[in-house]
């Protein structure tokens, strides 16, 4: 009892501590922005089991001008169907800073063609220029990003050839994190499971065709890449531990669980158990799902998790884990209680309201009117698009879900907040950035089979706020996973730069805090994975801060 | 016209296993169908690609010929239901309602329905009414728990489960349930308790153990926690396995076919319950022809013969079960005690020395072939043997006082006497065992 009144006790604190919540509101900007991608699932008819994952996303500042750009993810014609004249590929939108995007996918050269699933992005060889690593099917890329608005895939140069192990390979959620915190950022690969076309059977429910079961496939380890140095990376999967697990890894995202600086990796698998690999700072990992209470739902059953997202929800400086799912399930929210343990608090927090009938992928804690409390999003769309003719209890396009915290728990404000969240899709990625700089955290959607959604937050609040480009040197160059404290009106929250979230989709690097009604940073603590710790005081609030590891501390007011 | 009993389709194996129990408890004769066999169905052609449009015209004949009542529209509620239509299987169930409100298990229905569809507020109130209309209704109050926990409210959920192991002390479910409940509030050692003794009820399962294994780390009970950890991991594997095993060996056709046998198995329930036997033979019959490898059909269908006294037509149906499932010893010593009926003593002892021989400890077979062989004065150091088992098995009263039969006719008196006695004194009143101990000490 009092470890659960203490939970609700810290909730309370921070209600009363910032503004009250105010109503959300989004603004479908898409067709003003100028980005016109549509996504491509590859499907002819088949129903091969790829194409229900298909696709992620991901938000890179590829120009470094500090306005968040728009990669996009997209699946591709299969072996012997046929090719459409425009043939799908990746897309890359340049933020124009204006609220538009320009489609820079051709000059770019970020536009594959292959089937792409996932992806993440960080500046892998310091060079000051993020980089994006596309898992897929039947091969995985790395993209360099070379400085002057250009990419070069340099999968074979960097050792990953076969990151993908074969043409059946499907990849999942990736992610890069500083392992070894030796200044440099290690790979992640997730992957799905092993698909060969040539012995492919199609399903059927009750004469209805449908995607297979996933456990119809192999199940397949994960990959873990070590960053040499030298633009080249080496495959300890083994050595690590990470490959003695096979899973069917979907969205996964790492952070220091136990807070002891080392970060750990987290991986949504469907329909089994969940991965937890504890960091053991000596290059190997532990897989400590289940026994940490991550592995399975409070009763021991597993999910089909779609996609894995960390916040701290609760405002106790620890990193809480939220999970989505597949139908007849809930979105399932764990609190980390500290020493690698962990709470399904699903129940008591009313994170499953109204999901069940859905499934859901991208995810994300949000903190989207800047009040200091993290809203819930989830991004929905059922991977069987014939599921309205065997089953009316769901539908192909769903609503997508926003839940806030109210009177003691989370609630379902969709439907208050009206269109464009009430608009039905199918939706797969989502990332959370702030796309115009305004203070507000905008979603960008990835829509299976249909074009992609731009939501602009247009949120009337006077919350002020605080977001932080951090830039590592003797760390990674990204920052990835530094950890930041921010204290304002006597409250603290934290956050870590993440490069790989969500559902296989890479988010805004920087780190964004909503301080309600506090224009003042009483205080901001960093600690950079090199093991440099700096603390500033009194600065002051609504704008983006860039700090360099070990430079002078940004002008206090 | 009087009905006949048959069960609804098994969920399980205690279902089967409870049906078959009262198909030995009906073994008597009840009577013999009025109604001419000629009155049957003529049902439309049966295809697994439009198995859809095959089961509405099904479900249409059945309401033409068992009228619009409850149990018809529950009937058809749970067909709308498993074809994906809820809102239809909603209104059907309310239509119900409206026939029958007093009708508990309507409710409980239309909450399950809900509970699906995520309308936790709506599955609240039915689950209210089905507790006030019928207090004892199997799973209500656990299942009132399980949304009052999920709409929040924690204390009257934790009533409900108390409540449901008041009733059912033996309901693991509900105590697992309980346990988690109790986890959740910080109770690690109450949580323990129940998580326990769910797992001690039922071993098989898995969640009893994944709360008992979270609840003895919260308590720091770290080696009973590895321990915990490590049965459920095994559990876990085993039902991958297991679920590995059935999608291998999913096909669509014949998963329809499953379910148009299980639609055509209630209709022959609702027709035998409503005393109309031809029909409910039809259901069965065709069930049998869309689906010639079912056994359920074949359970059914021969319960029904032997309840209405169409023992010749029950032995050629068990006939074909038995050949359909050589392995299943219930079977068998269904078909054995058949065989005892029909007064086929020869095929009688053939079919139950195979269940035997299936299954050494099935007290049925166990008991009749002892009974067989005692009544008829042959092989009566195996009866012995056999009543030893059944005793070593079930050491009922009943049993005791069969071992004491055995054990006087094989000229063991002393011993006799002893299991006789053993008999008295689990059942004192039953004048029967006083009777044959009483004979039994009159002996020199």
């Amino acid at each position: 009892m009092k470890c659960a009144l203490l939970h609700v006790a810290l909730l309370g604190f921070a209600a009363s501590a910032l503004a009250a919540g105010t109503t959300i509101h989004f603004r479908d900007a898409t067709d003003a922005s100028g980005i016109r991608f549509v996504h491509s699932d590859g499907s002819s008819g088949h129903r091969y089991i790829v194409e229900t994952v298909a696709s992620g996303l991901g938000l890179i500042d590829y120009d470094g001008d500090g306005w968040p750009d728009i990669f996009f993810l997209s699946g591709a014609p299969f072996p012997g169907d046929p090719v459409p004249v425009r043939r799908p590929s990746c897309a890359l939108y340049h933020n124009n800073r204006d609220g538009t995007f320009t489609d820079v996918t051709a000059a770019s050269g970020a536009g594959l063609t292959n089937y792409c699933l996932g992806c993440a992005v960080a500046d892998y060889d310091n060079d000051g220029h993020d980089d994006i690593f596309v898992t897929g099917f039947g091969s995985h890329h790395l993209l360099h990003n070379n400085g002057d608005g250009t990419f070069t895939d340099v999968t074979i140069k960097a050792g990953l050839a076969h990151a993908c192990y074969g043409p059946s390979c499907v990849g999942g959620g990736c992610l890069f994190l500083d392992y070894d915190r030796d200044g440099f950022v290690d790979l992640y690969v997730g992957n799905y499971l092993d698909f060969d076309l040539a012995a492919f059977k199609p399903c059927a429910r009750m004469n209805v065709p449908v995607y297979c079961n996933p456990r119809t496939y192999p199940p397949v380890p994960g990959r873990l890449f070590h960053n040499n140095g030298d633009g080249t990376f080496t495959d300890v999967s083994e050595s690590s531990g990470i490959g003695n697990y096979k899973g069917y890894a979907m969205g996964v995202v790492s952070a220091d669980f136990d807070g002891d600086g080392w970060p750990d990796i987290y991986v949504g698998n469907d329909v089994m158990e969940n991965f937890l690999f504890h960091n053991k700072r000596d290059g190997t990992f532990e897989e400590i799902g289940v026994p940490a209470g991550v592995g399975f739902d409070q009763y021991g059953d597993p999910q089909g998790t779609m996609g894995a997202n960390v916040g701290d929800y609760d405002g106790d400086g620890r990193f809480d884990i939220l999970v989505t799912k597949y139908q007849d399930q809930v979105n399932t929210l764990y609190r980390n209680l500290g020493n690698l343990q962990f709470r399904d608090v699903t129940v008591e927090t009313g994170t499953g309201a109204d999901s069940r009938p859905l499934v859901t992928w991208g995810c994300g804690l949000v903190d989207f009117d800047n009040d200091g409390t993290r809203e819930i999003f989830a991004a929905a769309g059922h991977l069987q698009d014939t599921v309205e003719q065997y089953d009316r209890t769901t539908t192909y396009l769903e609503r997508s879900l926003l839940l806030q915290w109210r009177h003691g728990r989370y609630e379902n404000i969709s439907a208050e907040c009206g269109p464009p969240l009430t608009d039905l899709r199918c939706s797969r990625g989502a990332v959370f950035g702030d796309l115009n700089n305004d203070g507000r955290m905008d979603i960008v959607l990835l829509n299976t089979r249909s074009r992609a959604t731009v939501l602009l937050n247009e949120t009337a609040t006077t919350n002020h706020w605080i977001s932080l480009k951090l830039v590592g040197t003797k760390s990674n160059r990204s920052a990835v996973g530094a950890f930041a404290r921010v204290t304002a009106g006597g409250r603290a929250q934290v956050d870590e730069v993440r490069a790989g979230r969500g559902y296989q989709s890479a988010e805004d690097l920087r780190l964004h805090f909503g301080l309600g009604t506090h224009a003042l940073i009483e205080r901001l603590e960093l600690r950079w994975p090199s093991g440099l710790t700096n603390v500033w005081t009194n600065l002051a609030a609504d704008r983006v801060i860039r700090i360099t590891e070990g430079q002078p501390p940004p002008s206090a007011r | 016209m009087e009905a006949v009993r048959l069960e609804p389709r098994p969920q399980s194996r205690i279902g089967r296993a409870a049906r078959w129990r009262r198909f030995e408890a009906v073994l008597v004769v009840c009577f013999l169908a009025s109604e001419a066999r000629a009155e049957t169905n003529v049902f439309p052609e049966f295809k697994p690609a439009t198995a859809r449009d095959y089961l509405y015209s099904v479900a249409q004949m059945v309401r033409a010929q068992a009228g619009d009542g409850a149990d018809v529209c529950l009937l058809e509620a749970r067909l709308q239901r498993q074809l994906g239509r809820p809102d239809e299987a909603e209104r059907l169930v309310r239509r119900a309602l409206k026939r029958e409100p007093q009708r508990a298990d309507l409710q409980s229905f239309l909450a399950d329905l809900f509970i699906r569809e995520d309308r936790m507020e709506d599955a609240l109130g039915c689950l209210r009414q089905a507790v006030e209309l019928d207090p004892k209704i199997a799973g209500s109050y656990r299942r009132l728990g399980m949304v009052l926990d999920r709409l929040g409210q924690r204390e009257e959920a934790r009533q409900a489960f108390a409540t449901a192991i008041r009733q059912a002390p033996d309901n693991a479910m509900a105590r697992l349930l309980l346990g988690r409940l109790e986890l959740d509030q910080g109770h690690a050692q109450e949580a323990a308790t129940q998580a326990e003794k769910a797992c001690r009820l039922d071993p098989g399962l898995a969640n009893a153990f994944y709360v008992l294994f979270q609840a003895q780390t919260q308590l720091g009970e770290t080696n009973a926690a590895a321990h915990t950890l490590k049965i459920f991991q095994d559990l876990k594997r085993q039902e991958r396995v297991d679920m590995d095993r059935e999608n291998a060996a999913r096909d669509d056709a014949k998963s329809t076919r499953a379910l148009a046998v299980g639609f055509h198995d209630d209709a022959a329930i609702l027709f035998a319950q409503q005393g109309k036997t031809a029909f409910a033979e039809a259901h069965l019959r065709q069930a049998i022809f869309i689906d010639a490898q079912s056994p359920q059909p074949r359970e059914l269908l021969a319960t029904l013969y032997v309840q209405t006294g169409r023992l010749a037509d029950a032995r050629a149906v068990f006939e074909e079960l038995v050949t359909l499932r050589p392995k299943d010893a219930n079977c068998r010593v269904n078909f054995g005690t058949l065989l005892l009926q029909l007064k086929d003593y020869p095929a009688a002892i053939t079919e139950l020395q195979r269940a035997l021989e299936l299954d050494p400890q099935q007290p049925q077979a166990l008991n009749n072939l002892a009974r067989l062989y005692l009544g008829a004065k042959r092989d009566l150091p195996e009866a012995l043997v056999l009543c030893r088992r059944l005793v070593a098995r079930q050491p009922t009263a009943a049993n005791y006082d069969l071992l004491g039969w055995a054990l006087f006719v094989n000229g063991q008196a002393a011993e006799a006497r002893r299991a006789a006695a053993e008999a008295v004194q689990r059942e004192p009143q039953n004048a029967t065992y006083q009777e044959h101990l009483r004979r039994l000490e009159q002996l020199p």
